[in-house]
Protein backbone atom coordinates (compact mmCIF):
# COMPACT_ATOMS: atom_id res chain seq x y z
CA UNK A 1 0.00 0.00 0.00
CA UNK A 2 2.85 2.58 0.84
CA UNK A 3 4.69 1.52 -2.18
CA UNK A 4 0.95 2.17 -4.01
CA UNK A 5 0.98 5.82 -2.21
CA UNK A 6 4.73 6.49 -2.71
CA UNK A 7 4.30 5.34 -6.93
CA UNK A 8 1.38 7.60 -7.03
CA UNK A 9 2.86 10.57 -6.01
CA UNK A 10 5.95 10.13 -7.85
CA UNK A 11 3.80 9.59 -10.89
CA UNK A 12 1.97 13.05 -10.21
CA UNK A 13 5.45 14.54 -9.46
CA UNK A 14 6.90 13.75 -12.98
CA UNK A 15 3.73 14.19 -14.75
CA UNK A 16 3.82 17.29 -13.41
CA UNK A 17 7.35 18.60 -14.34
CA UNK A 18 6.76 17.26 -17.68
CA UNK A 19 3.52 19.40 -17.77
CA UNK A 20 5.72 22.22 -17.16
CA UNK A 21 7.63 21.63 -19.79
CA UNK A 22 5.25 21.43 -22.05
CA UNK A 23 3.64 24.49 -20.70
CA UNK A 24 7.10 26.25 -21.17
CA UNK A 25 7.30 25.33 -25.41
CA UNK A 26 3.33 26.67 -25.44
CA UNK A 27 4.10 29.50 -23.76
CA UNK A 28 6.95 30.39 -25.56
CA UNK A 29 4.92 29.59 -29.14
CA UNK A 30 2.26 31.64 -28.00
CA UNK A 31 4.76 33.98 -26.93
CA UNK A 32 5.99 33.95 -30.54
CA UNK A 33 2.52 34.23 -32.43
CA UNK A 34 1.54 37.28 -30.35
CA UNK A 35 5.15 38.45 -31.40
CA UNK A 36 4.44 37.87 -34.78
CA UNK A 37 1.26 39.45 -34.51
CA UNK A 38 2.48 42.80 -32.76
CA UNK A 39 5.24 43.43 -35.63
CA UNK A 40 2.38 43.08 -38.15
CA UNK A 41 0.58 45.24 -36.77
CA UNK A 42 3.53 48.15 -36.01
CA UNK A 43 4.29 47.71 -39.73
CA UNK A 44 0.65 48.75 -41.14
CA UNK A 45 0.72 51.51 -38.15
CA UNK A 46 3.96 53.11 -39.03
CA UNK A 47 2.96 52.28 -42.67
CA UNK A 48 -0.29 54.01 -42.96
CA UNK A 49 -0.46 56.18 -40.19
CA UNK A 50 3.26 56.77 -39.06
CA UNK A 51 2.36 56.48 -35.10
CA UNK A 52 4.66 57.04 -32.56
CA UNK A 53 5.74 53.87 -31.28
CA UNK A 54 5.01 54.25 -27.71
CA UNK A 55 1.39 54.55 -28.95
CA UNK A 56 1.48 51.64 -30.69
CA UNK A 57 2.51 49.78 -27.83
CA UNK A 58 0.19 51.89 -25.40
CA UNK A 59 -3.05 51.03 -27.90
CA UNK A 60 -1.66 47.04 -28.65
CA UNK A 61 -1.63 46.47 -24.50
CA UNK A 62 -5.07 47.74 -23.71
CA UNK A 63 -6.53 45.26 -26.86
CA UNK A 64 -4.68 42.32 -25.53
CA UNK A 65 -4.10 40.40 -22.65
CA UNK A 66 -1.30 37.89 -22.21
CA UNK A 67 2.05 36.74 -21.32
CA UNK A 68 3.42 38.92 -24.46
CA UNK A 69 2.09 42.09 -23.48
CA UNK A 70 2.84 41.85 -20.11
CA UNK A 71 6.61 41.38 -21.11
CA UNK A 72 5.86 44.79 -23.51
CA UNK A 73 4.09 46.59 -21.00
CA UNK A 74 7.40 46.58 -18.92
CA UNK A 75 9.48 47.17 -22.24
CA UNK A 76 7.73 50.11 -22.75
CA UNK A 77 7.19 51.77 -19.37
CA UNK A 78 10.97 51.27 -19.19
CA UNK A 79 12.08 52.71 -22.75
CA UNK A 80 9.88 55.94 -21.61
CA UNK A 81 12.26 56.42 -18.84
CA UNK A 82 15.32 55.63 -20.86
CA UNK A 83 15.93 52.06 -19.74
CA UNK A 84 16.43 48.81 -21.84
CA UNK A 85 15.80 46.58 -19.66
CA UNK A 86 15.44 46.22 -15.87
CA UNK A 87 14.20 42.48 -16.08
CA UNK A 88 11.22 43.53 -14.04
CA UNK A 89 8.98 41.32 -15.32
CA UNK A 90 5.55 39.68 -13.68
CA UNK A 91 6.73 36.16 -12.36
CA UNK A 92 4.39 34.16 -14.90
CA UNK A 93 6.39 35.37 -17.75
CA UNK A 94 9.41 33.42 -16.39
CA UNK A 95 8.49 30.59 -18.80
CA UNK A 96 9.32 32.88 -21.61
CA UNK A 97 13.09 32.40 -23.31
CA UNK A 98 15.10 35.13 -21.99
CA UNK A 99 16.84 35.54 -25.36
CA UNK A 100 13.28 36.30 -27.01
CA UNK A 101 12.45 39.15 -24.30
CA UNK A 102 16.20 40.61 -25.57
CA UNK A 103 15.15 39.80 -29.11
CA UNK A 104 12.33 41.52 -29.02
CA UNK A 105 13.50 44.66 -26.87
CA UNK A 106 16.30 45.30 -29.64
CA UNK A 107 13.45 45.19 -31.89
CA UNK A 108 11.65 47.47 -30.05
CA UNK A 109 14.52 50.03 -29.68
CA UNK A 110 15.74 49.39 -33.09
CA UNK A 111 12.12 51.01 -34.26
CA UNK A 112 12.22 55.07 -34.95
CA UNK A 113 15.73 55.90 -35.95
CA UNK A 114 14.77 56.16 -39.70
CA UNK A 115 11.83 57.39 -42.39
CA UNK A 116 8.83 55.39 -42.52
CA UNK A 117 10.08 53.59 -45.53
CA UNK A 118 13.18 52.38 -44.07
CA UNK A 119 11.28 51.58 -40.95
CA UNK A 120 8.70 49.28 -43.32
CA UNK A 121 11.78 47.60 -45.29
CA UNK A 122 13.23 46.92 -41.82
CA UNK A 123 10.15 45.72 -39.98
CA UNK A 124 9.12 43.49 -43.24
CA UNK A 125 12.60 41.38 -42.51
CA UNK A 126 12.20 41.25 -38.61
CA UNK A 127 8.23 40.29 -39.45
CA UNK A 128 9.89 37.42 -41.56
CA UNK A 129 12.29 36.14 -38.96
CA UNK A 130 9.84 36.37 -36.38
CA UNK A 131 7.34 34.28 -38.87
CA UNK A 132 9.91 31.88 -39.19
CA UNK A 133 10.95 31.59 -35.70
CA UNK A 134 6.89 31.12 -34.88
CA UNK A 135 7.10 27.96 -37.21
CA UNK A 136 10.13 26.39 -35.25
CA UNK A 137 8.47 26.82 -31.91
CA UNK A 138 5.46 25.78 -32.93
CA UNK A 139 6.99 22.59 -34.49
CA UNK A 140 8.95 21.95 -31.19
CA UNK A 141 5.36 22.52 -29.12
CA UNK A 142 3.91 20.15 -31.21
CA UNK A 143 6.73 17.33 -30.67
CA UNK A 144 8.70 18.08 -28.30
CA UNK A 145 6.40 19.36 -25.93
CA UNK A 146 3.46 17.07 -26.16
CA UNK A 147 6.06 14.32 -26.09
CA UNK A 148 7.56 15.16 -23.18
CA UNK A 149 4.21 15.19 -21.10
CA UNK A 150 3.64 11.71 -22.82
CA UNK A 151 6.66 10.81 -21.50
CA UNK A 152 6.56 11.85 -18.30
CA UNK A 153 2.95 10.17 -17.43
CA UNK A 154 4.53 6.77 -18.78
CA UNK A 155 7.87 7.01 -16.84
CA UNK A 156 5.31 8.48 -13.77
CA UNK A 157 3.17 5.09 -14.21
CA UNK A 158 5.96 3.18 -15.15
CA UNK A 159 7.95 3.96 -11.40
CA UNK A 160 4.31 3.50 -9.78
CA UNK A 161 4.13 -0.04 -11.07
CA UNK A 162 7.59 -0.85 -10.09
CA UNK A 163 6.87 0.51 -6.58
CA UNK A 164 3.81 -1.25 -6.33
CA UNK B 1 14.54 75.99 -16.74
CA UNK B 2 11.36 74.80 -18.20
CA UNK B 3 10.41 71.24 -16.87
CA UNK B 4 10.07 70.42 -21.03
CA UNK B 5 12.93 71.62 -21.63
CA UNK B 6 14.83 69.37 -18.98
CA UNK B 7 13.30 66.50 -20.08
CA UNK B 8 14.69 67.02 -23.35
CA UNK B 9 18.16 67.55 -22.21
CA UNK B 10 20.74 64.67 -20.45
CA UNK B 11 21.06 65.59 -16.79
CA UNK B 12 24.63 66.97 -16.86
CA UNK B 13 23.60 69.28 -19.48
CA UNK B 14 20.72 70.43 -17.01
CA UNK B 15 23.48 70.93 -14.65
CA UNK B 16 25.24 73.24 -16.96
CA UNK B 17 22.36 75.02 -18.41
CA UNK B 18 20.72 75.73 -14.78
CA UNK B 19 23.09 78.94 -14.33
CA UNK B 20 21.31 81.01 -16.99
CA UNK B 21 17.26 82.51 -16.76
CA UNK B 22 15.10 83.09 -19.32
CA UNK B 23 17.00 80.91 -21.98
CA UNK B 24 15.54 81.04 -25.57
CA UNK B 25 17.60 79.39 -27.59
CA UNK B 26 20.42 77.00 -26.91
CA UNK B 27 22.89 76.04 -29.88
CA UNK B 28 24.31 72.21 -30.11
CA UNK B 29 26.98 71.49 -32.20
CA UNK B 30 28.86 67.96 -31.72
CA UNK B 31 32.01 68.17 -30.03
CA UNK B 32 31.81 72.19 -29.33
CA UNK B 33 30.82 74.33 -26.33
CA UNK B 34 26.97 75.30 -26.06
CA UNK B 35 25.93 78.51 -26.83
CA UNK B 36 22.86 79.80 -24.96
CA UNK B 37 20.94 82.87 -25.42
CA UNK B 38 18.98 84.25 -22.86
CA UNK B 39 17.11 87.56 -23.14
CA UNK B 40 20.33 89.04 -21.62
CA UNK B 41 22.20 88.00 -24.55
CA UNK B 42 24.84 85.20 -25.80
CA UNK B 43 26.48 82.94 -23.58
CA UNK B 44 28.93 80.18 -24.15
CA UNK B 45 28.31 77.51 -21.71
CA UNK B 46 31.30 75.25 -19.89
CA UNK B 47 29.86 72.24 -21.41
CA UNK B 48 31.36 70.11 -24.31
CA UNK B 49 27.92 68.47 -26.25
CA UNK B 50 28.98 65.12 -27.61
CA UNK B 51 27.25 62.74 -30.04
CA UNK B 52 25.45 61.09 -27.36
CA UNK B 53 23.88 64.10 -26.26
CA UNK B 54 22.27 64.86 -29.76
CA UNK B 55 21.26 61.55 -30.18
CA UNK B 56 19.68 61.97 -26.66
CA UNK B 57 17.98 64.77 -27.93
CA UNK B 58 16.52 63.39 -30.67
CA UNK B 59 15.13 60.54 -29.04
CA UNK B 60 12.80 62.35 -26.54
CA UNK B 61 12.06 65.13 -29.20
CA UNK B 62 10.91 62.29 -31.84
CA UNK B 63 9.68 59.71 -29.06
CA UNK B 64 11.75 57.41 -30.70
CA UNK B 65 10.07 57.36 -33.82
CA UNK B 66 11.92 59.28 -36.32
CA UNK B 67 9.15 58.75 -38.85
CA UNK B 68 6.40 60.29 -37.00
CA UNK B 69 7.94 63.53 -37.81
CA UNK B 70 9.56 62.90 -40.74
CA UNK B 71 7.86 65.42 -42.54
CA UNK B 72 9.00 68.36 -40.42
CA UNK B 73 12.20 66.69 -40.32
CA UNK B 74 12.44 67.37 -43.93
CA UNK B 75 11.99 71.21 -43.10
CA UNK B 76 14.88 70.91 -40.41
CA UNK B 77 12.88 71.05 -37.74
CA UNK B 78 10.89 68.88 -34.63
CA UNK B 79 8.11 70.71 -32.50
CA UNK B 80 8.18 69.23 -29.01
CA UNK B 81 6.24 69.46 -25.88
CA UNK B 82 6.24 72.82 -24.26
CA UNK B 83 6.31 74.67 -27.45
CA UNK B 84 9.80 73.55 -28.04
CA UNK B 85 11.17 73.60 -31.62
CA UNK B 86 14.23 71.23 -32.30
CA UNK B 87 16.00 72.71 -35.56
CA UNK B 88 18.97 70.21 -37.32
CA UNK B 89 21.50 69.86 -39.32
CA UNK B 90 23.12 67.18 -41.03
CA UNK B 91 23.63 64.99 -44.03
CA UNK B 92 20.69 64.97 -46.78
CA UNK B 93 19.10 61.90 -48.42
CA UNK B 94 17.83 62.30 -51.51
CA UNK B 95 15.52 60.44 -53.17
CA UNK B 96 14.80 61.30 -57.28
CA UNK B 97 15.93 64.58 -56.23
CA UNK B 98 13.88 65.19 -53.41
CA UNK B 99 14.93 65.13 -49.74
CA UNK B 100 14.22 61.95 -47.80
CA UNK B 101 15.75 62.35 -44.42
CA UNK B 102 18.41 63.92 -42.71
CA UNK B 103 20.66 61.37 -41.13
CA UNK B 104 23.96 61.60 -38.82
CA UNK B 105 22.28 64.82 -37.37
CA UNK B 106 25.66 66.30 -35.81
CA UNK B 107 23.74 70.07 -34.89
CA UNK B 108 20.89 71.55 -33.14
CA UNK B 109 18.61 74.12 -32.27
CA UNK B 110 16.60 74.39 -29.14
CA UNK B 111 14.20 77.14 -29.64
CA UNK B 112 12.12 77.59 -26.65
CA UNK B 113 8.99 79.33 -27.39
CA UNK B 114 7.48 81.83 -25.01
CA UNK B 115 4.17 83.38 -24.41
CA UNK B 116 4.14 87.15 -23.45
CA UNK B 117 0.72 87.96 -22.29
CA UNK B 118 1.50 91.66 -22.81
CA UNK B 119 1.36 93.76 -25.43
CA UNK B 120 3.19 97.07 -26.61
CA UNK B 121 0.96 100.36 -26.25
CA UNK B 122 0.95 101.48 -29.94
CA UNK B 123 -0.25 98.16 -30.89
CA UNK B 124 -3.56 97.90 -28.79
CA UNK B 125 -5.54 100.44 -31.22
CA UNK B 126 -4.81 98.01 -34.34
CA UNK B 127 -6.48 95.08 -32.31
CA UNK B 128 -9.64 97.69 -31.09
CA UNK B 129 -10.17 97.84 -34.96
CA UNK B 130 -8.54 95.55 -36.61
CA UNK B 131 -7.56 95.44 -40.39
CA UNK B 132 -5.25 93.86 -42.16
CA UNK B 133 -1.86 93.57 -40.44
CA UNK B 134 1.80 93.13 -41.60
CA UNK B 135 4.60 92.72 -38.76
CA UNK B 136 7.84 93.71 -40.09
CA UNK B 137 10.76 92.41 -38.79
CA UNK B 138 14.72 91.35 -38.56
CA UNK B 139 15.18 87.61 -36.75
CA UNK B 140 14.99 87.24 -33.44
CA UNK B 141 12.86 90.46 -32.37
CA UNK B 142 9.69 88.90 -31.50
CA UNK B 143 7.58 89.01 -34.20
CA UNK B 144 6.16 85.60 -33.82
CA UNK B 145 5.68 85.81 -30.29
CA UNK B 146 3.74 89.57 -30.91
CA UNK B 147 1.70 87.80 -33.37
CA UNK B 148 0.67 85.12 -31.45
CA UNK B 149 -0.08 87.29 -28.72
CA UNK B 150 -2.22 89.75 -31.39
CA UNK B 151 -4.28 86.38 -32.70
CA UNK B 152 -4.92 85.33 -28.85
CA UNK B 153 -6.29 88.64 -27.85
CA UNK B 154 -8.08 88.86 -31.24
CA UNK B 155 -9.55 85.58 -31.18
CA UNK B 156 -10.91 85.68 -27.39
CA UNK B 157 -12.54 88.80 -28.62
CA UNK B 158 -14.89 86.39 -30.70
CA UNK B 159 -13.54 86.77 -34.02
CA UNK B 160 -12.92 83.38 -35.61
CA UNK B 161 -9.38 82.98 -37.04
CA UNK B 162 -7.66 80.36 -38.42
CA UNK B 163 -4.12 80.05 -37.94
CA UNK B 164 -2.32 78.98 -41.28
CA UNK B 165 0.88 76.88 -39.27
CA UNK B 166 3.50 75.65 -41.96
CA UNK B 167 5.92 75.35 -39.32
CA UNK B 168 4.16 74.71 -36.01
CA UNK B 169 5.60 78.31 -34.60
CA UNK B 170 2.83 79.37 -33.61
CA UNK B 171 0.44 76.72 -31.78
CA UNK B 172 3.72 74.21 -31.18
CA UNK B 173 1.06 71.78 -31.92
CA UNK B 174 2.15 68.18 -30.94
CA UNK B 175 -0.24 65.08 -31.13
CA UNK B 176 -2.91 67.52 -31.85
CA UNK B 177 -2.70 69.20 -28.92
CA UNK B 178 -1.90 73.31 -29.13
CA UNK B 179 0.50 74.16 -26.63
CA UNK B 180 0.62 77.71 -26.86
CA UNK B 181 -2.60 79.69 -26.28
CA UNK B 182 -3.63 81.36 -29.50
CA UNK B 183 -7.65 81.86 -28.17
CA UNK B 184 -10.67 80.11 -27.53
CA UNK B 185 -11.88 80.76 -31.03
CA UNK B 186 -9.14 79.99 -33.11
CA UNK B 187 -8.56 77.12 -35.71
CA UNK B 188 -4.71 75.79 -36.03
CA UNK B 189 -3.71 73.81 -39.53
CA UNK B 190 -0.18 72.82 -38.68
CA UNK B 191 1.76 71.27 -41.06
CA UNK B 192 0.38 71.82 -45.11
CA UNK B 193 2.26 73.94 -47.30
CA UNK B 194 0.92 77.22 -47.07
CA UNK B 195 0.11 78.02 -50.61
CA UNK B 196 -1.93 75.20 -50.61
CA UNK B 197 -4.07 75.77 -47.56
CA UNK B 198 -5.30 79.43 -48.22
CA UNK B 199 -8.39 78.42 -50.89
CA UNK B 200 -9.48 75.79 -48.84
CA UNK B 201 -8.90 77.40 -45.78
CA UNK B 202 -11.86 79.99 -47.01
CA UNK B 203 -14.47 77.87 -48.13
CA UNK B 204 -14.43 75.63 -45.68
CA UNK B 205 -13.34 77.17 -42.29
CA UNK B 206 -14.95 81.03 -43.26
CA UNK B 207 -12.38 82.91 -40.53
CA UNK B 208 -13.06 86.70 -40.11
CA UNK B 209 -9.00 86.21 -39.97
CA UNK B 210 -6.63 84.26 -41.70
CA UNK B 211 -2.68 84.38 -39.53
CA UNK B 212 0.28 83.17 -40.93
CA UNK B 213 3.93 83.41 -39.93
CA UNK B 214 6.64 84.75 -42.61
CA UNK B 215 5.29 84.97 -45.53
CA UNK B 216 7.82 84.45 -48.27
CA UNK B 217 7.68 84.57 -52.00
CA UNK B 218 5.23 85.85 -55.10
CA UNK B 219 3.17 82.82 -54.57
CA UNK B 220 2.17 83.34 -51.40
CA UNK B 221 1.15 86.70 -51.67
CA UNK B 222 -1.02 86.33 -54.11
CA UNK B 223 -2.72 83.30 -51.57
CA UNK B 224 -2.94 86.66 -49.24
CA UNK B 225 -4.50 88.90 -51.70
CA UNK B 226 -7.13 86.25 -52.98
CA UNK B 227 -8.01 85.67 -49.77
CA UNK B 228 -8.49 89.71 -49.00
CA UNK B 229 -10.54 89.83 -51.83
CA UNK B 230 -12.99 87.01 -50.66
CA UNK B 231 -13.90 89.40 -47.17
CA UNK B 232 -10.84 87.52 -44.97
CA UNK B 233 -9.18 90.18 -43.30
CA UNK B 234 -5.22 88.79 -42.96
CA UNK B 235 -2.32 89.18 -40.38
CA UNK B 236 0.82 88.22 -41.35
CA UNK B 237 4.65 88.83 -40.08
CA UNK B 238 7.58 88.73 -42.73
CA UNK B 239 11.35 89.29 -42.51
CA UNK B 240 12.57 93.12 -43.09
CA UNK B 241 14.02 96.25 -41.64
CA UNK B 242 12.31 99.04 -43.25
CA UNK B 243 8.60 98.99 -44.45
CA UNK B 244 9.02 101.27 -47.47
CA UNK B 245 12.15 99.14 -48.57
CA UNK B 246 10.54 95.86 -47.99
CA UNK B 247 7.39 97.48 -49.85
CA UNK B 248 9.59 97.90 -53.01
CA UNK B 249 10.54 94.17 -53.25
CA UNK B 250 8.76 93.23 -56.30
CA UNK B 251 7.33 90.32 -54.68
CA UNK B 252 5.69 92.09 -51.96
CA UNK B 253 4.73 95.33 -53.36
CA UNK B 254 1.35 94.15 -54.43
CA UNK B 255 0.70 93.65 -50.39
CA UNK B 256 0.53 97.73 -50.61
CA UNK B 257 -3.09 97.34 -52.00
CA UNK B 258 -4.66 95.34 -49.13
CA UNK B 259 -2.03 95.86 -46.36
CA UNK B 260 -3.77 98.83 -43.78
CA UNK B 261 -1.58 98.62 -40.71
CA UNK B 262 2.42 98.04 -40.75
CA UNK B 263 4.12 97.13 -37.36
CA UNK B 264 8.03 97.19 -37.84
CA UNK B 265 9.90 95.61 -34.58
CA UNK B 266 13.68 96.58 -33.87
CA UNK B 267 15.74 97.63 -31.42
CA UNK B 268 15.20 94.98 -29.00
CA UNK B 269 13.01 92.00 -28.41
CA UNK B 270 9.35 92.97 -29.05
CA UNK B 271 10.07 96.87 -29.06
CA UNK B 272 7.75 98.57 -32.13
CA UNK B 273 9.92 101.21 -33.85
CA UNK B 274 7.38 102.19 -35.96
CA UNK B 275 3.21 101.76 -36.73
CA UNK B 276 1.79 102.85 -39.97
CA UNK B 277 -1.73 103.17 -41.00
CA UNK B 278 -2.67 103.21 -44.55
CA UNK B 279 -5.93 103.71 -44.37
CA UNK B 280 -6.54 103.74 -48.30
CA UNK B 281 -5.45 99.89 -48.53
Amino acid sequence: MFGLVCGAIICIAISFFGLIIKKKYKTNYDFMVNYSDFIGTVKTEISNNKTPIFTIIDNYIVNNTNIFTKILKVINSNLKKDIVDNENYPKECALVDKKRIQILISDIVSIGKYDSITEVNKLKSIEERVKKETEKTETKYKKDGVMAFKLSVLIGIAIMIILC
Amino acid sequence: MKSSLKRLLREKMCVALEKYNNISEIRIRCDKNLVVYTFGGRFVADYIARKEDIEYILKIATSRSLYAVEESVKHGYISCEGGIRVGLVGEAVLDNGKLRVIKNINGLVIRIAHSVQTLPAEVLPIIDNFDNTLIISPPFLGKTTMLREITRRLSDKGNDILVIDERNELSATVDGKQNLDLGSNTDVMVGVPKINCYEGAVRTMSPDIIVTDEIFGEKEVECLIDSVRSGVKIMATAHGKDIDKFLLNKSYAPLKDVMVNYLLLGDTVGAVKEVRCNCSG
